[in-house]
C-alpha cells in the first residue's frame, strides 16, 4: 500500500515538473516559476 | 463602456487605476504583444466601466515598444482596446509637461477627463491650478483634482466619468491635426512646435506660482543624494545596512521555523508507521517544505526594504546617479532599471528592457542582467555564509557575514558591469542612447503599499517556486532511496560489518550505512559520474546532485541538499540542514564543506546561469535560442573559473 502511495506522489511530482517544463521553453509561458519572484 | 487611463510616466497613474478599481484588477498581455495589460472594472449607477492601465508614454509617437501599445490602440478604431473615454492622469506639480500628451489625446476627439493628481505635492511646491481657465481652453473636459495615493477625489472622478461619457466633443486643440504616420517625423515635428506654443499660453493663463521663499523646497536633499561622490557612498551605506538587517533580524525567526520542520521530520518518521511512504514524508516532502519556508522571512525583509526605498522616491535617486556611472561602459541609461529589477529577479529584469529603444544596447542589458544577484540566490549565499563565514562583528559595528552578503551582491554588479564592456566592444553600437527620467518627489512611504507588496513576493515564492522545490526534493527522495539492482542492499550489508568491526556507536553506524546506501542509489550514480568535473572547484558528488536539480531554479539547491542529507543522516535525530552539513565529511575525514569550498560555491552562484525560466524568456525576448546559448556558455565559464580560483586561493 505504501508502495503504491509512493510511486503516486512521484508520479504526481514528475508529471508536475514536465508540465512546467513545456509552459515555460515549449509555449513560452509569461508567467515565472522559476524563482517566483517575477 | 471602455475607459483608458494614459498619462506621462510618475503620475500616479498606478494609484489612480488602485483607486478606482479597488481589487478588482486582471493583469494580462495586449494582443499579439508581450507588454502587459493591467485591466480593472467599477460601476456607478448601474453601469460597468472597463478601466484599461496603458503604459506611461510622454508622447503619443511612441519610441519604444512599450509606448508603441498606445499608438497602435488609438489609431485603430477596430482595435478590441480602443476607448470609448479616455482619463489623462497629469502630474499636478509638472502640469505644462503633462499638458503636451493632453493635448495630443484631446485631438482625437475622443470623450476625455483630465484627472490632475498629487495635488499635495503641488501645493508643496507652490504651484495653483485655475481649473476654470483650463476648461476654456478645451471645452468639454472635466478636470478632476485628486491624491490618489490617499484616496482623495475618487467620488469626483467617477461622477466626471460618468457624465462625460455621454458626452460628444468636436473640438480640437491644434485644427486639424491628426494622428500621423509614425515614421512622419517632419508633420510631428511642425505639430509639435505649434503645440508647445499653444500649450505656453494654456500654461501661463491656468497655472500660477506663489512665491515659494517661505516655502521648503521638498526636494533640497537632492543636493547630496545624488551628488557625484556623496550619492554613491549613500547608495552603498544603504545597501550595507539593508544587508545588516537582513542577516541580524531574519536569524532568529529562521532558525525557529528551520528547527519547527526539522521536529517535524523526527517526530514523523519516529511515529508513522515504518515504511516507504513514512520515509518520503519525513525525508523528502517535509524537508522539501521547510527548504522552502525557512527563507520567507530574508525574502519578506528584502522586499520590504526595496519598497521602501521606492516608495519614498529614492530608488528613481538610484537610477540617475548609476547612469553617470553605467555610460562610460556601453550600458543606456535605461539599462539602471532592468539591472535594478533583476535584483528582485532576472525575468522581469529582462522584459523591462523592451523601454531600450537601441536594438544592441538593449541585447547587452539582457545578457548581462542575469549576472545581478536576484532574490533566488538569497537562500543559497545565507545558508553558505551562515555555514562557512564566523560570526563576527568587523570594527565594533559591522557583522561579517551581512560584509560578504553585501561583497556578493557587488561582485554580481561589478561582473555586469565588466561583461557589458566587454560585449560593447564586440558588440559596437552606432547609436548613441539617452536617459529621460524623472525625479519623483520624496513622498512618506505608505505601509500599506509596501506590506502588500511584501505580502504578494511571499505569497508567490511560497505558492510558484515552492511548488517546483516541493516536486524536486520527491523526485530526488525517489533518487536517493532506489538503486539499481541489488547494489544498495548489498553496500549496506558491507557497511553494517565494516561499522561491526570498526566498533562505531549505533547512530554512526547508522549514518555510516545510510551513506553507502545513498552512495549506490541511482543519485549517487548521477553525482559520482559528474564528479570529477566538479571536483577541481571543492565539490563532492552530493553537493554536484544540487547543482544539477539547481539549473532549474538556483534556490533548489537548498531544498536538495536538504533531501540528500535528510537521506544520509538515519539516526532519527531532529538536526537543522546547517548541523547536517557541518558535519559532513570527506573520505579522507576531512570537513565537506570549508572556507575555501563555500566561497566557491557562492561564486559559482554570483555567475552560474541556473534559471531556466530566465532562458525561456531571454529566447522569447531576443526571438532566437542563440542568445540564451551564448549566456548559458559565457556565464557557465565566469563561474567554473571564478569557483575554481576562489577555491585554491582559501585552500
Amino acid at each position: 500500500m505504501q508502495s503504491i502511495l509512493v510511486a503516486l506522489v512521484v508520479g504526481l511530482a514528475i508529471f508536475y515538473l514536465a508540465r512546467q517544463l513545456y509552459k515555460q521553453l515549449i509555449k513560452k509561458d509569461d508567467s515565472c516559476k522559476g524563482c517566483g519572484m517575477g | 463602456m471602455k475607459v483608458a487611463l494614459i498619462g506621462n510616466p510618475n503620475t500616479g497613474k498606478s494609484s489612480v487605476f488602485n483607486m478606482l478599481t479597488g481589487l478588482r484588477q486582471q493583469v494580462g498581455n495586449f494582443p499579439g504583444v508581450t507588454v502587459e495589460k493591467k485591466s480593472g472594472s467599477f460601476t456607478h449607477h448601474n453601469a460597468e466601466y472597463k478601466l484599461i492601465d496603458f503604459p506611461g508614454t510622454y508622447s503619443i509617437y511612441p519610441r519604444s515598444n512599450d509606448e508603441h501599445i498606445v499608438y497602435d490602440v488609438l489609431s485603430n478604431p477596430k482595435n478590441e482596446d480602443y476607448p470609448d473615454l479616455i482619463v489623462v492622469v497629469a502630474d499636478a506639480a509638472n502640469l505644462e509637461r503633462n499638458l503636451f500628451l493632453f493635448t495630443q489625446l484631446y485631438d482625437l476627439q475622443i470623450p476625455m477627463v483630465l484627472v490632475l493628481n498629487m495635488t499635495d505635492i503641488a501645493s508643496k511646491k507652490g504651484f495653483e491650478i485655475d481649473k476654470g481657465a483650463l476648461a476654456t481652453f478645451f471645452p468639454g473636459v472635466h478636470v478632476v483634482e485628486t491624491n490618489a495615493r490617499v484616496g482623495l477625489g475618487k467620488d469626483r472622478l467617477i461622477e466626471a466619468i460618468h457624465s462625460t461619457s455621454h458626452e460628444k466633443r468636436t473640438t480640437a486643440f491644434i485644427d486639424g491635426a491628426h494622428l500621423c504616420s509614425i515614421d512622419d517625423f517632419r508633420t510631428q515635428e511642425n505639430e509639435a512646435e505649434v503645440r508647445y506654443d499653444k500649450i505656453k499660453s494654456v500654461a501661463s493663463a491656468a497655472i500660477k506660482k506663489v512665491d515659494l521663499a517661505s516655502k521648503k523646497d521638498p526636494n533640497k536633499a537632492d543636493k547630496i543624494i545624488v551628488h557625484p561622490v556623496f550619492g554613491y557612498l549613500i547608495f552603498a551605506l544603504i545597501l550595507l545596512v539593508v544587508f545588516q538587517f537582513i542577516f541580524s533580524f531574519a536569524s532568529i525567526p529562521m532558525d525557529a521555523i528551520d528547527g519547527f520542520f526539522a521536529w517535524c521530520s523526527a517526530y514523523l518518521q519516529t511515529n508513522l508507521p515504518q515504511g516507504v511512504f513514512a520515509d518520503l514524508i519525513s525525508q523528502g516532502i517535509i524537508p522539501g517544505i521547510g527548504g522552502v519556508v525557512v527563507f520567507v522571512p530574508q525574502i519578506a525583509l528584502l522586499f520590504f526594504f526595496i519598497s521602501l526605498l521606492e516608495e519614498s522616491g529614492y530608488l528613481a535617486r538610484v537610477v540617475f546617479i548609476m547612469d553617470r556611472l553605467m555610460r562610460p561602459l556601453g550600458l543606456n541609461g535605461k539599462s539602471v532599471v532592468p539591472l535594478l529589477s533583476s535584483v528582485a529577479c532576472a525575468i522581469p529584469g529582462v522584459m523591462a528592457t523592451r523601454t531600450i529603444a537601441d536594438k544592441k544596447e538593449r541585447l547587452i542589458t539582457i545578457l548581462v542582467a542575469p549576472l545581478m544577484s536576484c532574490s533566488a540566490r538569497i537562500p543559497v549565499y545565507t545558508l553558505l555564509i551562515a555555514l562557512v563565514i564566523p560570526q563576527k562583528t568587523l570594527f565594533g559595528f559591522i557583522n561579517l557575514q551581512g560584509l560578504v552578503l553585501f561583497g556578493l551582491y557587488t561582485l554580481g554588479l561589478v561582473a555586469a558591469l565588466l561583461v557589458a564592456l566587454v560585449l560593447k566592444k564586440i558588440l559596437r553600437s552606432k547609436e548613441k542612447g539617452f536617459l529621460l527620467l524623472e525625479l519623483p518627489s520624496y513622498k512618506t512611504p505608505r505601509i500599506s503599499n509596501v506590506l502588500l507588496l511584501v505580502w504578494e513576493r511571499v505569497r508567490v515564492f511560497v505558492l510558484d517556486a515552492g511548488k517546483i522545490i516541493l516536486a524536486i526534493s520527491i523526485i530526488l527522495w525517489a533518487l536517493a532511496s532506489y538503486g539499481p539492482g541489488n547494489g544498495m542492499e548489498n553496500a549496506a550489508k558491507r557497511a553494517e560489518q565494516t561499522a561491526k568491526e570498526k566498533g562505531y556507536s549505533i547512530s554512526a553506524t547508522d549514518q555510516y550505512v545510510a551513506s553507502a546506501r545513498l552512495e549506490h542509489s541511482y543519485m549517487g550514480k548521477l553525482g559520482k559520474g559528474i564528479e570529477p568535473v566538479i571536483q577541481p572547484l571543492g565539490y563532492d558528488w552530493k553537493i554536484g546532485i544540487a547543482l544539477i536539480t539547481s539549473f532549474a531554479a538556483r534556490e533548489v539547491f537548498v531544498g536538495s541538499l536538504a533531501t540528500i542529507y535528510a537521506v544520509n543522516d538515519d539516526t532519527q535525530e531532529n538536526r537543522k540542514l546547517i548541523d547536517r552539513m557541518r558535519m559532513e565529511k570527506k573520505p579522507d575525514g576531512s570537513n565537506t564543506f570549508t572556507l575555501a569550498s563555500g566561497l566557491s560555491l557562492m561564486i559559482f552562484y554570483v555567475f552560474a546561469m541556473q534559471c531556466m525560466a530566465t532562458l525561456a524568456v531571454v529566447k522569447r525576448e531576443t526571438s532566437s535560442w542563440k542568445w540564451p546559448l551564448i549566456q548559458i556558455v559565457f556565464m557557465g565559464i565566469l563561474a567554473y573559473a571564478g569557483a575554481m580560483i576562489a577555491f585554491n586561493l582559501f585552500s
